[in-house]
């Protein structure tokens, strides 16, 4: 050691000679970073010395003394890769050099975030993937989640509807839940974050998002941790994956400051046919022929022949309009040496395409940290945001649902005439909305209705050094999230008539939720000896979280005349005796440890147990183990130096981890007790039987991968295998009817899932004035449920949807009776039987596993060019081999009733001979052999689901620093993209993307690629400003 | 050393910290909270009352079943109805094609062993409680628990299996018999057992219940339905002697009203009855017959989906308009379509009878002719009926009727008297299962459609759903 030192030593001290002696000069220049915004903190140095300086707050060095001649300038920052610029310091003057650094797409210098702690990127053992934050805002979503779409292996993103607001649907290496939420756990900044889809059950055909409150604008960066090594230490949460987001927080010194804009425009990516009035006549009646009936058929709304002819309403056109985007952020960042600042603040009003629809976010967050001495730093996060959704009705629930089934385009959206009762009263003006049956356009304009969430993420911790290598951590988290459901209901849309009595009501349902969050840790680097080093680090921690649900109020009242106001509430007084509460707490205590050996060899092996209360008492607590290992193979003499391949880490791991999405209280059960039942009296029953032995679903799951960089890491792969099989899994049971119980929860199935997960991320061309980035990637998933008890197809079923737990058969197989074509001589339906027979008759007992509705492989293609200050992104994303079950076509074109059908339905069979798609027109459910026509589930709507689609592209033009009068700006940029705009798909339906509206847990697990009328998603076209000063 | 003196006491600390949270097991104790409403298991049956709360809400269940819900369906699959309007589960039941999804067949399923559940509920707390201080009898309790808990399997087993007689010894798959709350799942038991747990419950009953117990079950109740019972079963013998006991021993009268749908009176021939009470807080009407109103005409603003035959129509005014009865029938016109339809369900409440005296009259006349003895007193039961149907003696059996006429007269008195209990439907199930010919709306009485189809999840390994495709 002493040897080495001195060696140092008597080097700089000749190079100091040497430097001295020499004729110096000057070397200066800007840094920006990949977006050309002034990069702090860049270390730059001449090669072969130690002189060099590191930029300033704009970005600026200034080596002085440089040596005369050619000399090498070394860049670098962590997570940046390191550039080398060649520069011929003149013998007199200064010489600038400028430089774009470069994000490192290797990222093997990087830090990752990981549970209760940061890693470096090439010492972690599990399988985490980082996601920045320029990519979670580059084009407007419904919410930030949704951009994670195409950026990490194995991370299935499918984008909600075209709502605004509306939830994407996260899966992680497939799905492992089949009743409990099979979506991952979100941690924000260290606290579990509420993040029920299901709060407010489904209304209006849309799932509240709790995530859409967050502005994506406030992201540093989001990591998903995928295997066992990485979720383990979230133990009976871990389970499905762990979305870690960090906000941003301060850096550098002074004051930074950044204002963002962008605006746009909102169109559906699809219009549904759906017939005009003539044609939607013609089929009808021809129906009513069919059946053997003669003369004109009544029509449905009291709408006779003569009205209906002069009636042609395009519903969908009076439902669907153009959404228009704003969206404004300001942010500050201040530095001292001990006071690190972020603050921010932001309105976003994301409009949809749906007339009435849209999503306004305000939010407000402040990130600070404090040095108070050199051994305790304080840090806060405050946040505070509202989301306001201006809702419609969708889906099952009226709006382009509506225009998409019931709305036929015979009725009318005003009553055409003045009516009259027979005692010569106004029943309805002209100007009155017609009544007689749905009108999309009524029930919106008649109705206020906004859906309001608070929501507050908060946390302060403490890091307290007491000496060198060991730290130790207290934190308190808290999450707030207050959601008010606020109705206006006009009485015009209350009554049928004029003369009808009901009153203007508002209406107000609210849920909110309290979570607290508090854990201690202590991690100790042990340095054993030069070569190994081993990191420790234990941890308790306690989580509670409190919904209160309160019972809906309203008040009504010709003077109501909009939604619920505070003075109103004041008198509405509402006790909290009729609240249902719903209270959980999460005991953990936790360890991991981690060694290093000569860089090389990495090992960690960590451990959590959980107690909750929402494990039955036979089973209170979990043990969720995990070990796993790195090899940097690279480093070893048979790889050292190897001219193509730069490096090579190999890793595995192993670990169980847990879901513990149960609702609250199952291992209780509970009587239910009403006050005046038959007869007068009180009753009495057992409305949920107890399960003491409820727990958590444990997965097992193993990881094997393999990293690779090629040609000093220009290309780098990575390559990973995993299987995770899980237990006990949990299941909403259905039982027997004949239990006379209609549900019940228990620990019951087990799953597979294994898959592969292949990335590479490449710089194709690296002139000086161009730079073309790519990264692919691709995931296999393979998904099997491999027991569900002694239990029925039909025990766990996809809520509204067709699909089933079938064994044998990935979670949510469409289950469906087999369709044979339509009989060209009768033009009846033929079914298949099981054995493949063809029949007349819909019998579900010939129902069969048919279609998929998870892809096999899911990923992303990502572009980036830059050339001078342009800079082009293009995000593609593609999913394979799935089927989309179209629920709504079996109405839309099966049997005729007083729905709207698609234009589809022109193909059906007329005469004996035809060969058609669709069978012959009848209103009658058993002509085409079914009880009933929405039993019509046959694989004749199962359609091809893969797609590859353009999800962004954007052009971006960077400004370096520039001064307006006297104003100094450190740079702009502006940038035009659009989102959407292409799809190439063989999907018939109108979006091949989809996340309809779910019942349940168990609906979002098995349900995916199932449309309802759902509304397609958005394009959008977006310009968007960037100034910084 | 240094490093150590800080580092093990920090890391004690932390996990003397985590045990002292973990060592709290009440702190996971997050039970849910009691509000009124909802009651853990361990605190809701503390005392006798409880035990009868849980009773009454099997009779809760009972009165949104028999409301007309679960009659319905069995009248669907009689000949006395007409293909329903505008209802697709009803129209597939109508249809003899019920399939595992038809929710009313599913919703009516379940409401008839949610009555057994809460039976078995009170079974099994009835040694839970102390009673020395009560007025509630545990036996009691038990025999009006048993007699719901018998009522239900006893209709389940006529509408999900193939009636009794169907095979002789009566070992065809039946349903399920269910005598605990256990989730469990349970195999199909034969029709016998069926009718064998029927049997012991009604005994315990018969032994155990009061005469009189105003709304609820009585001993006489649980006679009735025995009576019934053994009427399915072709044991006339037995329903005679039955149905004789109640009608001479019971306190019930014969009905001078056609209609016995009645309010705010019970009909005084309702030994077992739905009942449609007024709430003690605030007076209003709980009516338990939304079944009935909600699908029969039940006045001129509404749309029946629920509407007679032609053939039943006539055979209502069969003897013209003369009389009480046919009275009872009219035709209306909705959107230039004739409906036959009764004016029994006009009034907004009325009480629901299940067992009546004019069952028992017409079980006792019709077992008399069967066994060939007690013809007068037969007869006299079918002309009791017939004047009160059309006010004269004039459609009276004379009294040489044969045993033939009088089971032709009984069997027709009771389709024209019960048209929208089911009784049809059980008739012509208990007729054609002791070896008469009978073909239903063109079908044998017996083929796949004419029971129903069990709901999906009924279906398991162990028990096999009734065949599908209908008849």
């Amino acid at each position: 050691m002493k040897m080495q030192m001195s060696r140092y030593l008597w080097a700089l001290f000749f190079l100091l000679i040497s430097t001295a002696a020499l004729q110096a000069q000057n070397i200066s220049g800007v840094v920006n970073d990949e977006n050309g915004v002034p990069m702090p903190g860049v270390t730059v140095r001449i090669e072969g010395t130690t002189q060099g300086d590191a930029t300033d707050l704009d970005g600026k060095y200034e080596i002085k003394n440089a040596p005369v001649g050619e000399q090498v300038l070394i860049f670098s920052f962590i997570g940046y890769t390191e550039a080398k610029e060649t520069v011929n310091v003149p013998p007199t003057g200064t010489i600038t050099k400028n430089r774009d650094m470069a994000v490192d797409s290797k990222s093997l210098e990087e830090f990752v975030v990981v549970g209760y702690g940061v890693q470096r990127k090439r010492e972690t053992t599990g399988s985490i993937e980082k996601v920045g934050s320029k990519e979670l805002t580059d084009i407007p979503t419904p919410s930030f989640e949704a951009g994670l779409q195409g950026k990490a292996a194995g991370v299935q993103v499918t984008q909600g509807s075209g709502l605004a607001g509306s939830a994407s649907v996260i899966r992680v290496r497939g799905i492992a839940s089949i009743s409990a939420a099979g979506d991952p756990l979100y941690v924000v900044d260290g606290i579990p974050i509420t993040q029920d889809y299901f709060l407010s059950g489904n209304s209006g055909g849309m799932n509240q998002n709790p995530l859409a409150t967050i502005n994506p604008n406030d992201i540093e960066s989001v990591e998903i941790l995928k295997d066992a090594a990485a979720t383990g230490i979230y133990g009976s949460r871990g389970a499905n994956g762990v979305i870690l987001i960090t906000t941003k927080s301060g850096a550098g010194t002074g004051w930074d400051f950044s204002l963002n804009t962008r605006h746009g425009f909102s169109l559906p990516t699809a219009r549904p046919n759906m017939l005009n009035s003539s044609e939607w006549l013609q089929l009808y009646q021809e129906a009513w022929e069919n059946d053997g009936n003669v003369g004109l058929s009544p029509l449905p709304g009291n709408i006779s022949w003569d009205q209906a002819r002069k009636t042609d309403t395009d519903w969908v056109d009076e439902t669907i309009g153009v959404g228009f985007k704003q969206s404004y952020n300001f942010s500050a960042n201040f530095g001292t040496k001990k006071l690190k600042l972020f603050s921010s603040l932001g309105y976003d009003d994301n409009g949809s395409y749906l007339v009435g629809n849209s999503y306004v976010r305000s939010s407000f967050r402040t990130n600070a940290s404090y040095k108070i001495n050199d051994k305790l730093d304080v840090s806060a996060n405050i946040s505070v945001s509202q989301g306001v959704n201006n809702r419609v009705d969708a889906a099952w629930s009226g709006g382009l649902g509506s225009a998409m089934s019931t709305a036929l385009p015979i009725y009318p959206i005003f009553h055409p005439d003045t009516v009259f009762d027979g005692e010569g009263n106004v029943l309805h003006l002209p100007t009155d909305y017609w009544d007689d049956g749905p009108n999309p356009v009524r029930q919106r304009e008649l109705q206020d209705w906004t859906t309001t969430e608070f929501r507050s993420i908060n946390n302060v911790s403490f890091e307290y050094r007491p000496i060198k290598n060991l730290f130790v951590k207290a934190y308190f988290g808290y999450d707030y999230m207050n959601v008010f459901d606020d109705r206006y209901q006009d009485r015009l849309l209350r009554n049928g008539e004029r003369t009808s009595d009901l009153q203007n009501i508002a209406t107000r349902s609210q849920n909110y939720t309290n979570n607290w969050n508090t854990n201690a840790t202590a991690s100790y680097i042990h340095d054993l000896d030069d070569r190994n080093t081993f990191t420790y680090m234990v941890g308790f921690e306690y989580q509670d979280s409190r919904t209160v649900f309160r019972p809906s109020i309203s008040e009504e009242g010709p003077n109501v005349n909009g939604p619920i106001s505070g003075d109103a509430l004041s008198g509405i007084r509402q006790t909290s005796d009729n609240d249902n509460k719903e209270f959980s707490n999460f005991i953990s205590g936790f360890g991991r440890v981690n060694y290093s050996r000569d860089n090389k060899y990495f090992g960690q092996f960590s451990a959590r147990v959980d107690g909750s209360s929402r494990f039955g008492a036979n089973n209170r607590y979990g043990f969720f183990p995990t070990v796993s290992g790195g090899w940097v193979m690279s480093e070893e003499d048979f790889l050292k130096g190897n001219e193509t391949i730069s490096f090579m880490k190999l890793r595995a791991g192993w670990g169980l981890t847990g879901n513990a999405s149960i609702p609250n209280y199952q291992q209780y059960g509970f009587y239910t007790r009403r006050n005046e039942g038959y007869n007068g009296e009180d009753i009495l029953f057992l409305s949920v039987p107890p399960n003491p032995d409820i727990q958590w679903e444990t997965s097992e799951i193993i990881d094997i991968a393999l990293e690779t960089g090629f040609w000093d890491d220009r290309v780098t792969t990575t390559l990973s295998f995993y299987n995770k099989t899980t237990t006990d899994v949990l299941l909403n049971l259905t039982p027997q009817p004949s239990t006379g119980f209609t549900g019940f929860w228990d620990n019951v199935g087990e799953i597979v899932n294994r898959g592969v997960e292949f990335e590479v991320t490449s710089i194709n061309m690296d002139r000086e004035r161009f730079t073309w980035r790519t990264n692919f990637n691709i995931a296999y998933n393979y998904n099997e449920i491999v027991s569900i008890g002694n239990y029925s197809e039909d025990a766990i079923s996809g809520g509204t949807n067709d699909t089933r737990v079938v064994v044998g058969e990935p979670v949510g197989t469409n289950f469906l009776v087999r369709f044979g074509g339509v009989d060209p001589q009768t033009g009846r339906n033929i079914y298949l039987d099981i054995n493949g027979n063809p029949t007349n008759t819909w019998d579900p007992a010939n129902r069969t596993s048919v279609g998929r509705v998870l892809p096999l492989a899911i990923g992303g293609i990502t572009n980036t060019f830059e050339f001078g200050r342009w800079n082009v992104g293009l995000v593609m994303v593609f999913s394979l081999g799935s089927t989309i079950y179209d629920s709504s076509s079996k109405r839309q074109n099966g049997v005729v009733t007083d729905w709207n059908m698609r234009t589809e339905v022109f193909d059906r069979w007329r005469q004996p001979g035809d060969e058609a798609e669709f069978a012959r027109l009848s209103r009658l459910v058993e002509n085409y052999g079914l009880d009933n026509a929405f039993n019509n589930n046959t694989d004749q709507w199962i359609d091809d689901g893969d797609y590859l689609r353009v999800r962004r592209l954007s052009v971006t033009y960077n400004l370096p620093a520039f001064n307006i009068a006297a104003a100094a700006f450190k740079g702009a940029s502006v940038t035009l993209s659009a989102s959407n705009f292409l799809t190439f798909t063989n999907f018939d339906g109108l979006d091949p993307e989809i996340a309809r509206d779910f019942e349940n847990a168990t609906d979002m697990n098995m349900s995916p690629n199932i449309t309802y009328l759902t509304p397609p998603q958005e394009m959008s076209f977006n310009i968007a400003f960037n100034l910084r000063f | 050393m240094t490093n150590k003196r800080y580092f093990i006491p920090s890391f004690i600390g932390i996990l003397l910290l985590g045990l002292l949270f973990s060592s709290c097991e009440d702190l996971l104790e997050r039970t849910p909270p009691e509000d009124g409403q909802n009651v853990l298991p361990e605190n809701a049956i503390e005392t006798p009352e409880n035990v009868r709360e849980v009773l009454i809400s099997a009779y809760d269940v009972l009165g949104n079943t028999y409301n007309g819900n679960a009659q319905n369906l069995f009248n669907l699959l009689s000949d006395n109805l007409e293909r329903p309007v505008q209802q697709d589960d009803y129209t597939s039941v109508w249809l003899r094609n019920t399939s595992i999804f038809n929710g009313n067949v599913g919703s009516v399923f379940a409401d008839l062993y949610r009555g057994p559940l809460r039976a078995n509920t009170v079974i099994e707390n009835l040694d839970m409680v102390d009673y020395t201080d009560s007025d509630i009898s545990p036996v009691q309790l038990e025999g009006e628990a048993r007699f719901i808990r018998a009522l239900c399997h006893f209709d389940i087993v006529r509408a999900w299996a193939q009636p009794y007689g169907y095979t002789p010894g009566n070992d065809h798959p039946g349903v399920a018999i269910r005598t605990s709350s256990d989730i469990v799942n349970v195999s199909r038991s034969a029709v016998r057992d069926v009718y064998d747990l029927v049997l012991s419950d009604l005994a315990f009953a018969k032994e155990n219940l009061n005469d009189v117990n105003p709304v609820y079950a009585t001993r006489w109740a649980a006679i009735a339905l025995e009576a019934e019972v053994r009427f399915q079963m072709h044991e006339y013998d037995q329903a005679y002697a039955l149905a004789n006991q109640v009608i001479n021993e019971a306190p019930y009268t014969f009905d001078t009203e056609v209609n016995r749908y009645q309010y705010p009176g019970v009909s005084p021939e309702a030994i077992f009855y739905i009942f449609t009470g007024t709430r003690p807080s605030d007076g209003s009407i709980d009516s338990r017959n939304g079944g009935l109103r909600g699908n029969y005409y039940s006045g001129p603003d509404q749309v029946t989906t629920l509407n007679f035959t032609e053939e039943f129509y006539n055979l209502q005014k069969s003897n013209g308009d003369v009389g009480a009865r046919p009275l009872l029938y009219q035709t209306v016109n909705q959107e230039e379509v004739s409906f036959y339809v009764t004016n029994m369900f006009e009034a907004e409440f009325f009480h629901i009878p299940l067992l009546t005296l004019t069952q028992m009259k017409l079980i006792r006349a019709e077992s008399a002719a069967e066994m060939g003895v007690d013809l007068s007193i037969a007869i006299q039961d079918i002309n009791d009926i017939r004047e009160r149907a059309y006010g004269s003696p004039f459609f009276n059996l004379i009294a040489s009727a044969s045993d033939d006429d009088v089971i032709e007269a009984a069997r027709l008195e009771r389709r024209l008297e019960f048209p929208c209990t089911g009784q049809r439907f059980h008739d012509l199930k208990r007729i054609g299962s002791q070896g008469e010919e009978v073909i239903v709306r063109g079908v044998p009485y017996d083929c796949n459609g004419m029971i129903l189809q069990f709901p999906s999840t009924e279906q398991t390994n162990l028990f096999p759903l009734n065949p599908g495709g209908g008849c």
